[in-house]
């Protein structure tokens, strides 16, 4: 082998993660001398990125054959950017992440949104939601008092309940047209977590995640929701998780997670993040909320 | 967040020159985000942000080798340096010509061969941790695999001289 083909093997081999170190060690002298030889290293790592991120943008495939007398078994994943990667202030970005799961089970995430609502300017319509992908709520951006720092960043949303109404909402709405199609034999869940604190109240609150999947898409959510009220057949699935902090915690973070595994024929998630006052002799006061993530994951478990 | 989203797969391209895999990658972008958000205000000009940001992965990458400093198998931070100064005019036009000239090279494969370099790449531990999955030595799976990866490279270095002529 002629010594530029020995080198590409050599730069190839370490990006594949097939070096050991002696190879990583002469690799490494040898791009300190040569600037040709780091350019051809700048070029096959472009070519490693592109070539995951056409690796990713796959189709999910259970599993293939190919190259050589054994089946070799792909466990299709999406990678991707970040692991719960971007996860912390730009995770808007889209991106499938691997779940290490035991027993064969085969689980991939993607973050719909983190909200940590940093931004001073932002400004909610204070109604159900119309729309997909935003926040419908009575909330504001605001740096905390009380005592609160941001679980991230350094701001929080203020939710300010309407008074003399003993819950209130913050609710934002997921198109699952937005996603790719859920591949043969996997099972779809929305899994929510937000964090709560109400230090001024002088309530009994109880802080609640609550999910619902409609069929409807997510501008005709509005009409589903109000109908519900009324005849409760519009809702396809629906999980609430309440906490009740203790009396002596209300000024700390306390974190609720909900999970709803989302049937067949829904097209909108609701995402409901909110207040219920125990007391209804008592006046409500505004609490906080951060640190929001929302992801979808999808599960496939080995056939028995 | 928008800028960020915008150039996320640029800014991608341009820290796997630095870092030996592909969580690395991951947790050194995850950092430099953070970084991009508290420091957002220093950026004067939007058209400045892939350069800025850039400058911020950079950083972020250096800090990453040198608390990575009993890995042996990862480049010495003045070999990184020397990457990351002669990786910084690639543009992203660049980046999409070489795309564009991949995808091409990909449809001229099998299937067969496409599914398996793909699942190569899919692979946070690399041809490794496929052979483990597949119950083969790493190995002989690498002499297949590097015998396509190249394959590829060279076709993409073709299309891209090709086109080069073609266009000037």
């Amino acid at each position: 082998m002629d010594k530029s083909r020995e080198h590409e093997e050599l730069i190839d081999r370490y990006l594949t993660g097939m070096a050991d170190e002696a190879e990583v060690e002469q690799l490494d002298a040898l791009l300190k001398e040569d600037e040709a030889l780091r350019q051809t290293f700048l070029s096959a790592s472009r070519v490693d990125s592109h070539l995951r991120e056409r690796a990713i943008e796959q189709p999910v495939k259970k599993e293939t054959e190919s190259a050589g007398p054994q089946p070799l078994r792909f466990r299709w994943i999406n990678p991707g950017a970040a692991a719960g990667l971007l996860i912390g202030l730009f995770s808007a970005s889209v991106v499938w992440a691997a779940i290490p799961q035991g027993g064969g089970i085969t689980r991939t995430s993607l973050d719909v949104v983190t909200e940590d609502f940093e931004d001073p300017d932002m400004k909610l319509k204070p109604q159900l939601p119309t729309k997909a992908n935003r926040w419908f709520g009575p909330l504001v951006s605001v740096a905390p008092e009380g005592g609160v720092t941001a679980v991230q960043g350094n701001r929080v949303g203020q939710l300010s309940p309407h008074p003399g109404s003993r819950t209130e909402s913050v609710r934002y709405v997921v198109d699952l047209e937005d996603y790719p199609e859920l591949a043969r034999g996997h099972a779809r869940s929305l899994q929510v977590k937000a964090s709560f604190s109400a230090p001024f109240t002088q309530q009994e609150p109880k802080f609640r995640v609550e999910l619902a999947a409609f069929s409807e898409a997510p501008v005709d959510v509005r009409e589903a929701w109000q109908q519900e009220r009324v005849s409760g057949d519009r809702v396809l699935q629906q999980v609430m998780r309440n906490h009740l902090p203790s009396a002596d915690a209300l000024g700390e973070w306390h974190e609720v997670s909900a999970s709803l595994e989302i049937p067949e024929g829904s097209r909108s998630v609701v995402i409901s993040l909110g207040v219920f006052h125990l007391d209804p002799d008592q006046p409500v006061s505004d609490f906080y909320l951060d640190g929001v993530e929302v992801q979808l994951v999808d599960t496939l478990e080995p056939s028995t | 967040m928008r800028l960020f989203v915008r150039h996320e797969r640029d800014l991608r391209v341009f820290a796997r020159g630095m870092l030996p895999n592909w969580p690395a990658v991951d947790d050194v972008l995850q950092e430099a985000s953070v970084v991009m958000w508290k420091k957002l205000h220093q950026l004067e000009q939007e058209e400045d942000f892939f350069t800025w940001a850039r400058v911020i992965v950079r950083y972020e990458a250096l800090r990453a080798r040198r608390n990575a400093a009993r890995d042996r198998l990862v480049l010495s931070e003045e070999t990184l340096e020397l990457l990351a100064d002669e990786s910084m005019p690639t543009t992203g036009d660049d980046l999409e010509r070489e795309r564009a000239a991949l995808n091409g090279c990909l449809k001229k494969m099998g299937d067969e061969q496409r599914d398996l370099v793909f699942a190569a790449s899919m692979r946070d531990g690399g041809v490794k941790e496929l052979a483990e999955a597949t119950n083969r030595t790493a190995n002989s799976l690498y002499k297949l695999i590097g015998r396509l990866r190249a394959s590829l490279r060279e076709c993409v270095q073709r299309e891209l001289r090709i086109q080069e002529e073609t266009h000037g």
